[in-house]
């Protein structure tokens, strides 16, 4: 069983928030928008950007915090649970969170350790 | 002739280790962590972590260890001459009795996201549970009483909830039920019983 540990306190010197629209890092669907879909050649070029960023995130097991930027109180996903408040996000829960908020309407935000 | 007499007298038996009682089931996120030892029977050591209280149910949990084995067979002998095994599946059982989306969502695949809006000017408060059939994982823990009155813990890391889930609505026969099957998917070298033997010495 893995033991007891202390909470992990946010790291002094933390990246700047940066607000992540969560429609904006979802997947699109296949095939890739282009300019005609809906989305700018700035809008795909910032998504390309986020998505790398996520999956960088995710396999270099670096800390993401999560918060709810929208008029929901609470968003529980995976037995996780989001607040307004910045919240560590378990790494396995990061992508699939941006997804599931989406499918329910809920926005938020997302800085990295 | 000498010789042994011709007694029976079969070894003792122990009724102390004849156990009931009920087993307390918690989930959480994969990872979470347990209850220092000392505190592993007190239940708000685990909510305090993280770990979530499935609540009341209809007839306990149920834990079910379903090895399915292979005979390697010669023809020279009717026994097998090894019995390797095929699958071992294990699972924990319950009929949850607590009707929270929290449970529905945990008994439907443990999918869906549950969006909590506060009540304001014009708008009802309201919890949203929007389905999905992307499935998390989640770790699982049984907390039962041992024969000596202190906790033994099963812990499970990796459990996948994907039962079938009947529900029904009855004016005064019953309430209503969601049963839950959590099925272990991690190896099973990092399944752990605990059991609680002696307080600390200092």
């Amino acid at each position: 069983m893995p033991a007891e540990d202390s909470t992990q306190p946010a790291a002094p010197g933390s990246p700047p928030v940066v607000p992540v629209p969560v429609s904006a890092v979802v997947p699109a669907p296949a095939p890739a928008p282009g300019p005609g879909a809906g989305l700018t050649a700035a809008e795909e070029a910032q998504l390309a950007k986020l998505q790398a960023k996520a999956a960088s995130a995710v396999a270099s097991g670096a800390k993401v915090h999560m918060r709810i930027t929208s008029e929901h109180s609470s968003m529980t996903f995976g037995g996780f649970t989001l607040t307004p408040d910045f919240r560590p996000v378990p790494p396995h829960l990061a992508g699939p969170m941006t997804t599931a908020a989406d499918d329910a309407g809920v926005t938020i935000e997302q800085k990295e350790d | 002739m000498a010789g042994p007499p011709l007694v029976y007298t079969p070894p003792g038996y122990t009724t102390t280790n004849v156990v009931y009682g009920l087993g307390i089931l918690f989930t959480a996120v994969q990872g979470t962590s347990v209850p220092s030892d000392q505190n592993l029977g007190v239940g708000t050591s685990w909510t305090g972590l993280g770990w979530a209280y499935v609540g009341a149910t209809e007839a306990g949990v149920t834990l079910t260890f379903n090895p399915a084995t292979q005979n390697i067979m010669i023809e020279e002998q009717p026994t097998p001459v090894a019995v390797t095994i095929n699958t071992a599946d294990l699972q924990v059982t319950t009929s949850l009795s607590e009707d929270t989306l929290a449970n529905v969502n945990l008994s439907w695949g443990n999918g869906g996201t549950i969006a909590v809006t506060p009540a304001g000017a014009g708008q009802p408060g309201k919890s949203v549970l929007t389905l999905s059939t992307n499935f998390q994982t989640m770790a699982c823990a049984i907390v039962g009483k041992n024969q000596l009155g202190f906790a033994r813990v099963l812990y499970i890391p990796s459990v996948f909830s994907a039962g079938q889930v009947q529900t029904a609505y009855r004016r005064a026969a019953q309430q209503k039920l969601y049963p839950l099957t959590l099925s272990a998917i991690c190896p099973f070298n990092q399944i752990t019983w605990t059991d609680l033997t002696a307080i600390a010495t200092s």
